[in-house]
């Protein structure tokens, strides 16, 4: 039999479409699932995702990709490779597992919803193979973590950060449940392929992928490889989706949508890769700096898909970029000195030649947090370790969930005023870290309202004791889980 | 304007084979298909910048090791996306000699293609 090409048959496999005699649209999508409801369904005709795959050649290429990530893991869990790695390094690994291993599962859920409801059948299609990537991921991130079990007994925090009320976990689990758990499809497809992968993490994994390889931890780099394959292939679904809504006279609701998230994402990632980055990353394995890389990659990235889609840089761009400087720097002085809240050993990153590469890269870093730095060091050369852990709790963001650090902001010239921003809404007060922060909020406040912040859940007697040990029993650690100084305080000894 | 640069000869690139030169910033995708065919291409990937010459190279389709995608050789075009084609530099063979000709605007020469 001749051998067709795939274009002779790829739209006719496809593109599985019909005219509903016996149900209405509405009922087939529903506008909470489906949101796609602005645009005609004929219109929607038009989606069409730029690289084709079949699902014969899907499966050889995901068994393949397999093979190879899992044989890896094998050779590399026989030999020494993990014990050798730099402890920054693992708090990088351990934070990501825990972190992200199981929002990837539900992430599965979004790309089921856009594979049931996206108004095209090709989008649909292309939503069936996210979903089955997403449900590897999720898996696959949980059972590498294990095998580390015998290492580093939080490797179970892949699969159990998620089922604990954690700080961090509720900040990410807040910042998820919005872009795909509880979210309708074409939303998914605008915040979560658009904005998020196609925007932050495709890159970051490319990056991520790279310095594991560079600090010799093979099984995580190939891991991240493989992963970052699949999420470049589903992470095409947000260009037609925005292109469609575009074409069809709704900018404004595609510019709202991306502006909500992008400033949600960077929240995320100022948290999890700024710290990664530009304090637990050995210092020799640095390639760039956390603000070169969104600069580099993020910036450029958005700037070309915004000018290609005519949309605009979000409202907010000039507080993004002002925060390049200072936010994640803020929120790692609070990750470090609460340490025992996370699962992952925090790394002070502040050695005297990483305090160096810290002032060349950001200018004023010195004035703004070495001062702080300089306190602690002093605590712990003489001693006085007690002084190094906080006595009461920063207040947490009612929308991103993360400490707000405006104090720190004001250090570092970027803000006047250190008081959260508040909004009231049906008699209760909420506060903000920042003003996009109260914006998204207040743009849909039903979608946020009946949240409880870490703070709220201590201020209402959700937590007892209110004290720090009950905080961090009720965040699910046990003393053993309870983080500690990556290096054993070598920093404030000049050693490093 | 632009300068022809003598980049390899045909003992070092067989046919089937495709290879990786550097002409000042500009990194090349040399590639030599079926019937003493010569081609020059940008030679990272458009997508997300892995290097082209990895990937495989089947008669006149070559595929990118990063994310699968596949141009044809003898035109450039995306097969694989069909919608992302690779800036191309003409090519001149003398006996065994590969010279490649790159603009001096200096401009980037690189299609970059999102997906
Ligand atoms: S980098 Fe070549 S296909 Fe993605
Ligand atoms: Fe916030």
């Amino acid at each position: 039999m001749p051998k067709l090409s795939r274009s002779d048959w790829y739209d006719l496999a496809r593109d599985m479409n019909w005219t509903f005699g016996y149900v209405n649209e509405a009922d087939v999508f529903p506008e909470e699932l489906s949101g796609t409801g602005r645009v005609p369904p004929e219109a929607w005709l038009a989606w069409d995702e730029p690289y084709k795959i079949s699902y014969r050649e899907y499966v050889h290429n995901q068994v393949t990709k397999d093979t190879t990530t899992y044989s890896l893991k094998n050779a590399v869990g026989r030999s020494k490779l993990f014990d050798q790695l730099d402890p920054g390094w693992k708090s990088v690994v351990v934070a990501h597992y825990g972190a992200i291993a199981m929002p990837e599962y539900l992430a599965s859920f979004g790309e089921a919803r856009m594979g049931r409801f996206g108004r095209a059948a090709a989008w649909r299609n292309t939503a069936t193979f996210g979903t089955l990537d997403e449900v590897r991921h999720g898996q696959i991130q949980t059972f590498f973590p294990y095998g580390l079990l015998g290492k580093e007994p939080r490797g179970d925090w892949a699969l159990k950060a998620f089922h604990t009320n954690n700080w961090i976990t509720l900040a990410v689990r807040h910042l998820f449940d919005d872009m795909f758990v509880a979210n309708d499809a074409l939303s998914v497809a605008i915040q979560l392929t658009f904005t998020l992968e196609t925007g932050f993490t495709n890159l970051q994994f490319l990056g991520m992928a790279a310095d594991a390889i560079d600090v010799g931890d093979l099984e995580f780099g190939s891991l991240i490889s493989s992963i970052q394959t699949d999420e470049a292939r589903h992470a095409q679904q947000g260009e037609p989706t925005i292109k469609v809504l575009i074409d069809n006279g709704h900018k404004e609701y595609g510019q709202f949508l991306v502006d909500h998230m992008f400033w949600r994402a960077w929240r995320a990632f100022a948290l999890l890769t700024g710290l990664s980055m530009d304090y637990y990353t050995p210092l020799d394995s640095r390639k760039m700096s956390f603000k070169e890389f969104i600069q580099d990659w993020v910036v450029k990235q958005f700037a070309d898909q915004f000018r290609d889609y005519g949309l605009d840089f979000p409202w907010y761009w000039d507080e993004f970029i002002n925060e390049l400087d200072w936010y994640h720097h803020a929120i790692h002085t609070v990750v470090w000195n609460y340490r025992p809240s996370v699962w992952w050993n925090s790394d002070a990153g502040v050695s005297p030649k990483e305090r160096q590469w810290l002032e060349e890269k950001y200018p004023g870093w010195n004035r703004a947090f070495g001062k702080h730095w300089d306190v602690l060091t002093e605590n712990v050369r003489t001693g006085n370790l007690a002084e190094t852990f906080p006595e009461t709790l920063p207040v947490a963001c009612n929308l991103c969930q993360l400490p707000i650090v405006r104090a720190a902001g004001v250090l570092a010239g970027a803000h006047t005023d250190p008081a959260p921003l508040r909004h009231v809404h049906n008699g209760r007060v909420y506060q903000f870290c920042s003003e996009p922060c109260r914006w998204i909020f207040t743009r849909r406040p039903e979608r946020f309202a009946g949240h409880k912040s870490i703070t709220d859940r201590l201020w209402t007697g959700d937590i007892n004791p209110p004290n720090i040990g009950g905080v961090l029993a009720y965040m699910g650690l046990s003393e053993a889980e309870h983080g500690v100084d990556a290096d054993n305080y070598a920093w404030a000894n000049g050693k490093h | 304007m632009s300068d022809w640069h003598d980049v390899a000869t045909l003992d070092d690139l067989w046919e089937g084979d495709v290879a990786e030169v550097a002409v000042g910033p500009d990194t090349i995708l040399l590639a030599h298909l079926p019937g003493r065919q010569v081609r020059a291409y940008q030679g990272i990937c458009p997508h997300s910048e892995y290097s082209l010459a990895g990937g495989d190279l089947d008669g006149d389709v070559l595929t990118c090791t990063g994310h699968l995608w596949e141009f044809d050789l003898r035109t450039g075009e995306g097969v694989n996306p069909s919608n992302c084609r690779l800036y191309e530099y003409p090519v001149r063979l003398s006996g065994e000699q590969i010279a490649v000709s790159v603009p001096t605007d200096g401009r980037p020469h690189y299609n970059r293609c999102r997906g």
